[in-house]
């Protein structure tokens, strides 16, 4: 079935549309070109100069991975409605950012913050909680990396290439010009990812649309497939226990989101707060094309797709594959491929942001310049990209799909500190550390004690540990067959933590840390008067005075 | 004037820092700089769509398609239109 020989077409396709955006990538470190891309914030942020389109492209071609195109519709297919709930999420999670966010990129603006843990460092005053959040991002974000590489596997799969070297060698290239490019690089290939995702989705919407019967049949057929297996999990609608979990998995990978550095490096390299929520207003529109290939999934079903090799990743593609012509599909791989290689370059920047700023900076080499900073971020992108192709060659998929379900957990358990911290600097330091952690060890042991069940029953468990993400209520002692999303409930046990310390720190007279943000910062805008970087002032140690005269000066627009 | 004792408000009066000399004579603003009334329309899209039981339904159909799945993907029209409104109302500010 999967044979090279089949697919020359398709792969030459992909061979081409691959090699385009190798030139766009390299040809990105000419556009637009700064003074000098020896800076973090050239190489990692773009120059903080993203206008509207470039923006949206970005954005886009950041949050919506080829992973979650290719499993997601997956999942639709083996469970029906509760494999939907990324359509939910994908709408609540606008208005959230669209708030949050701009307040997000207003305080970076002011003081030049490239990471969530500067910001955590300046707001709390707190080196070792910016360290805990640095170190949970940069964990929380590998193995999404290799999960990209698990979407372009896909792909190549169901052409017939050998697993391993032409991965290898994607990724290769994918590395060196992100190594040359920075952020430009995926922010000029995201244009044509997104191209060739609408063309995809177009075609999948016209072969659906022109045939015999409709939606109506093809929801019959998954209607029947469902009712076949005696698992009650699956179906077309959701049944009453799995509502709960439908919910908290949805608002729980929204916050996680939010919180993912990869996101928040796409958000500050926009040049203007109104940039960023204009592009919040447009961004659900995008929810759509998801939403259409979630329904594919569906269609997979009533032509009875076979997964290529077992791997339940190829559904889509292989659907691709028996209901385009092959340069059509060839095209529709290329959306996977691409769609691959640009969230997989903004996480590992992302992540090289983190590790340059609040690891190397604060803790190695405090005294490191601009340049030298843009170097470590460099090696550190090929480093972690190396890292995720090692683990997934060498370990499996599953690994890399249990890491990222557990990475999830993880980077929600920043959420007090990075986006409660927008609003209030209330919680206590050290209150927030012991959250944090509290947040981390529960989430884990919950993640440990859910086994996944298969065989042909669905009621054989395949796994003992790390099965998935819905957590039994029965563990509580309830009488239900409700399950809840762990990331919520690790959420929970750390806010409760965080509140409970923080009044007990402060009796004890632990002292607080110093917030070096000042109220306006979260509402500051490109080219205000009242914005100087502060970058140095945060960075190179704490300043012996705290700034006290008012940021504004009388007469001037407060925002 | 402070009482005795750690002081525990919520949130906190003693903004910049606590136990730190005040910023002088600097108005008192109890609201954020970007706080809008229009934020409260944004409630809107972050509850609809986690509330099952007005979307867990098979009718109507849309095309054939049932409620369930359209009508969840209209929420995202829902979205991207509160959030242009919010957007056109607070970006003049």
């Amino acid at each position: 079935m999967a044979n090279l020989a089949d697919h020359k077409i398709e792969f030459w396709m992909l061979f081409a549309m691959l090699g385009l955006v190798t030139v766009i990538g390299f040809a990105a470190a000419r556009w637009r070109p700064p003074q000098t891309i020896h800076s973090l914030e050239e190489w990692g942020l773009g120059g903080r100069a993203f206008g509207n389109w470039v923006t949206f492209f970005l954005l886009s071609g950041d949050l919506y991975t080829a992973y979650t195109f290719v499993a997601v519709p997956t999942l639709v297919f083996g469970v029906g409605a509760a494999g939907f709930f990324p359509a939910p999420f994908l709408v609540i999670v606008y208005p959230l950012f669209f708030v949050a966010l701009s307040r997000f990129w207003s305080v970076s603006h002011v003081h030049g913050f490239v990471t969530s843990a500067e910001f955590v460092r300046a707001r709390f005053g707190s080196r070792a909680l910016s360290l805990c959040v640095a170190l949970t991002g940069i964990l929380a974000t590998m193995p999404y990396i290799a999960l990209q590489l698990v979407g372009i596997e896909s792909v190549f799969r169901v052409i017939g290439l050998p697993s391993g070297w032409p991965l290898a060698v994607a990724f290769g290239v994918l590395a060196m010009y992100t190594y040359n490019s920075g952020l430009r690089a995926p922010a000029l290939i995201s244009i044509v990812k997104d191209s060739l995702i609408l063309w995809t989705v177009l075609m999948a919407l016209l072969v659906v649309a022109t045939r015999l019967g409709g939606w109506s049949l093809i929801m019959h057929a998954a209607q029947e497939k469902f009712a076949a297996t005696p698992t009650k999990s699956d179906g077309l609608l959701l049944n009453p226990g799995s509502q709960l979990n439908y919910v908290t998995l949805a608002l729980g990978s929204a916050m996680a989101l939010f919180l993912y550095p990869h996101t928040l490096t796409g958000v500050l390299a926009a040049r203007n707060r109104s940039t960023l929520r204009r592009n919040m207003a447009a961004m659900p529109l995008y929810t759509l094309t998801l939403g259409v290939l979630m329904l594919v999934g569906f269609v997979a079903i009533s032509d009875g797709v076979i997964p290529v090799g077992g791997d339940h990743n190829t559904i889509i593609p292989r659907w691709f594959d028996m209901n385009l012509p092959g340069w059509m599909a060839g095209l529709a791989f290329a959306a996977i491929g691409v769609g691959a290689m640009v969230p997989a370059a903004i996480m590992s920047i992302a992540a090289a942001n983190l590790f340059t700023r609040d690891i190397y900076r604060e803790y190695i080499r405090p005294q490191a310049t601009a340049h030298e900073e843009a170097r470590v971020g460099k090696i550190v992108s090929l480093t972690v990209k190396l890292g995720a192709l090692l683990a997934l060659l060498a370990l499996n998929t599953q690994f890399a799909i249990d890491l990222q379900l557990i990475g999830g957990v993880l980077i929600m358990q920043t959420f007090p500190a990075v986006a409660l911290g927008l609003y209030t600097r209330w919680f206590h330091r050290w209150a927030l550390i012991a959250g944090l952690g509290a947040g981390l060890l529960t989430g884990l042991v919950m993640l440990f004690q859910i086994p996944q069940y298969g065989g042909p029953k669905g009621t054989t468990v395949v796994r003992a540990h790390f099965g998935g993400s819905a957590w039994p209520l029965s563990h509580l002692g309830l009488h239900t067959t409700s399950t809840i999303y762990v990331g919520i409930v690790a959420l929970a046990v750390n806010l409760v933590l965080a509140v409970a310390l923080t009044p007990v720190l402060r009796t004890l007279g632990v002292p607080d840390g110093i917030d070096r943000t000042a109220r306006t910062d979260y509402a500051a805008d490109e080219g205000d008067q009242r914005v100087r970087r502060m970058t140095e002032e945060i960075i190179d140690g704490a300043p012996a005075e705290p700034r006290l005269e008012p940021l504004h000066r009388a007469g001037d627009r407060v925002l | 004037v402070k009482a005795s004792g750690p002081d525990l408000r919520w949130p906190d009066p003693n903004w910049p820092a606590p136990g730190r000399p005040q910023p002088p004579a600097r108005p008192v603003r109890e609201r954020s700089p970007d706080a809008s009334a229009w934020h409260w329309l944004l409630w809107l899209p972050i509850i609809v769509p986690l509330l099952p039981f007005l979307y867990n339904r098979s009718g109507p159909e849309l095309a054939g398609l049932p409620f369930y799945y359209w009508g969840q993907l209209a929420l995202a029209l829902l979205s991207a239109g509160v959030l242009a409104i919010v957007h056109m109302a607070t970006k003049d500010r």
